[in-house]
């Protein structure tokens, strides 16, 4: 690996000129003499990326893509796309945005099945292959912003933990056709595992449960991002891709398929990627409260729509503005419609959805409006067909572990 | 006035010579410099400054989910020190001064042991054994990893290790110095032991300001 740190001074300079160039920096970024790692740059934990996004953790490779970066691109590059590991990758094969080629890598299907199959990525590349374009975003992506109410622990991202890609690869189902895979009819999972492993011997893999039936219908082997085969450091040779769901549930690395009854005993299933299932105070519940019972999985995404012009903290001349942003939800119904408030939510003006690839994509939408001299709040609202919404406040929807923040995107400007 | 201006300024000057590490000093932070760095940056404790003891504690306990391996005691301190100085309300960083600080062997059980287990073998595949390595006695190279970490692939008894060790730079040069002449001495490396390492020789090095991989390359070299 071709790493190299420099000096001190030379860090330090380097991260305050980039952290400057954040627009959306706030009080919640630890300083730059924080931490070491924190001064190493993208590209040198993992090879290909952008040296101008944000590092959270360089051990374990995890990363977020700034708003000036994400919104020049409806498909997000592979140079740029945020990514998020459990273990560390820094110096492994994983560490890079080339390709792992290997056709013989096996994943295997088991559980609650009348007999077990396999499969290669090879044996898949032959197979009828489907494309899909559909946002990925990490459960955690807004974290940061649930500590207006009350902190919680875990890596501060802000919004760059999406992205919106192009997955190509085959159909779960097809796969489970072609290994005549016969599943018990009271099984209500799907457990998949990655070669990723823990570092010490006693700590859980890195397992996730999904609900078998709603992931059948959509769920595919992905063998390409973007048209290329899959980077390494985002799951290459082969992602379960589930489009609708949050990032943490499509497994990397992808080695093991299971027909469970329940969801898997993994922590990161168990007291991680959870939600409770009514609201709580803050204080009154952490995640080793979390059960089968007041809680649920980081399982369908929930309905979002982010600003991508202006953004937070720009400088824009009074006159006519065309705002611009995107929204997605789950896919299981569209995104109907997203509006815009210019004054902190009395009056609402519907925006215009421009495009999407897809219920799982991106719809890029645009409103233009007059802006007035003075310092303005843009507020953006989406809703589905079936009347899901935003939370005017994100806060409101605090949980142990702020995850899913969706509330209505803020963007403060000054118009001169 | 003046009385609080210099013990303002000695707190200061510790904090400059003491904390070359993310972490504000006080009791428990070695711990959580040798427990917390396994498996991810220090950067996930310092980015959730702030959340209440309750938190930390339950974010402990995930964490030994994961895999942290700690006994009760080292828990307690390691969230006593969180929940006070990664808490909402820290106190001023106060470097600890505590006797047993030189203690070589105790210095070890809290920094090193986690990894390289009390005994100095290590665990296979993991973390190297320190017992009957050679490599401790070739010339500085163990003061360096401890200054500046270790990546890349390295064989140890025949045994391949591919994991990374972080850098300990944020201990002072008496007890790094300390650290490593206990380890040169334990379980029957002293068969090969020949003279001290001093705290001025670990100063003269850490002025090296090396990588993790260029240490590396220091050990392959011949």
């Amino acid at each position: 690996m071709d790493t190299k740190r420099r000096e001190f001074l030379k860090r330090a300079l380097v991260t305050s000129v980039a952290l400057g160039a954040y627009p959306t920096l706030s009080l919640l970024t630890p300083p730059p003499s924080a931490n070491a790692q924190t001064l190493v740059k993208a590209n040198e934990i993992i090879k290909g990326k952008a040296p101008g996004l944000i590092v959270h953790n360089a051990k374990a490779g995890v990363m977020e893509t700034p708003l000036s970066l994400l919104r020049k691109y409806y498909h997000t590059p592979k140079e740029i796309l945020f990514v998020r590991n459990h273990f560390p990758i820094t110096g492994s094969r994983y560490a890079t945005l080339k390709p792992i080629i290997d056709d013989k890598w096996t994943v295997r299907i088991g559980g609650l099945v009348g007999r077990p199959g396999e499969i290669t990525v090879g044996d898949l590349k032959k197979m009828e292959q489907v494309e899909v374009t559909a946002v990925l975003q990490c459960s955690g992506n807004g974290r940061a912003f649930y500590a207006k109410r009350a902190k919680t622990p875990g890596t501060q991202w802000k919004i760059g933990g999406m992205g919106n890609v192009t997955w190509k690869g085959v159909r779960l189902k097809d796969v489970f056709k072609a290994l005549s895979i016969e599943m018990d009819p009271e099984a209500n999972y799907l457990t998949a595992n990655g070669k990723d492993r823990p570092l010490t011997p006693r700590g859980s893999d890195f397992v996730h449960s999904v609900p078998l039936h709603d992931v059948l219908n959509k769920a595919i082997l992905a063998l390409e991002m973007n048209g290329e085969p899959i980077p390494a450091v985002h799951g290459g040779p082969v992602r379960l891709v589930i489009p609708g769901y949050y990032g943490t549930m499509q497994i990397k690395w992808l080695t093991d398929l299971s027909i469970t009854d329940r969801e898997t005993p993994s922590r990161f299933q168990q007291r991680a990627y959870r939600n409770p299932i009514f609201p709580v105070e803050p204080g009154t519940m952490t995640p080793r409260d979390f059960n089968r019972f007041n809680s649920r999985p980081n399982w369908g995404m929930k309905i979002k729509s982010v600003i991508f012009y202006p953004l937070n903290g720009e400088t824009i001349e009074a006159g006519m503005y065309k705002i611009k942003g995107v929204a997605w939800n789950d896919g299981l119904v569209p995104v109907k419609e997203v509006y815009v408030s210019l004054d902190k939510g009395r009056e609402w003006i519907k925006a215009k959805i421009v495009k999407s690839e897809g219920l799982y994509a991106w719809y890029l939408w645009e409103a233009e409006v007059e802006l007035e001299k003075g310092r303005r709040e843009i507020w953006a609202r989406a809703f589905d067909a079936w009347g899901r919404g935003q939370p005017l406040k994100g806060v409101d929807r605090w949980n142990p572990k702020g995850y899913e923040w969706n509330g209505v995107h803020k963007v403060t400007v000054e118009v001169v | 006035m003046k009385k609080g201006l210099s013990a303002l300024a000695l707190v200061i000057f510790l904090t400059g010579v003491c904390m070359a590490g993310p972490l504000p000093p006080g009791p428990g932070a070695d711990l959580v410099y040798s427990k917390c760095q396994t498996c991810h940056g220090l950067n996930y404790v310092v980015e959730s400054k702030g959340i209440s003891k309750r938190q930390w504690e339950s974010t402990i306990e995930e964490m030994e989910g994961y895999g942290l391996q700690v006994t009760p005691e080292e828990k307690e301190k390691i969230i006593q020190y969180l929940s006070s100085y990664m808490g909402p309300n820290p106190p001023p960083a106060v470097a600890e001064k505590s006797p047993e600080k030189l203690n070589g062997s105790k210095l070890f059980q809290t920094n090193c042991a986690s990894c390289h287990q009390e005994n100095g073998k290590g665990i296979t595949g993991l973390f190297p054994p320190l017992a009957g390595n050679p490599y401790l006695f070739k010339d500085e190279y163990p003061v360096l990893v401890v200054l500046f970490g270790l990546a890349g692939p390295i064989k140890v008894q025949g045994k391949e290790f591919k994991n990374s060790m972080p850098s300990f730079s944020h201990l002072s040069n008496e007890e790094i110095a300390a650290i490593i002449n206990y380890i040169r001495k334990a379980w029957g490396n002293e068969k090969f032991f020949k003279k001290e390492v001093t705290p001025q020789e670990v100063a003269k090095y850490r002025g090296k300001k090396l990588t993790e991989e260029k240490v590396h390359e220091y050990r392959e070299k011949k």
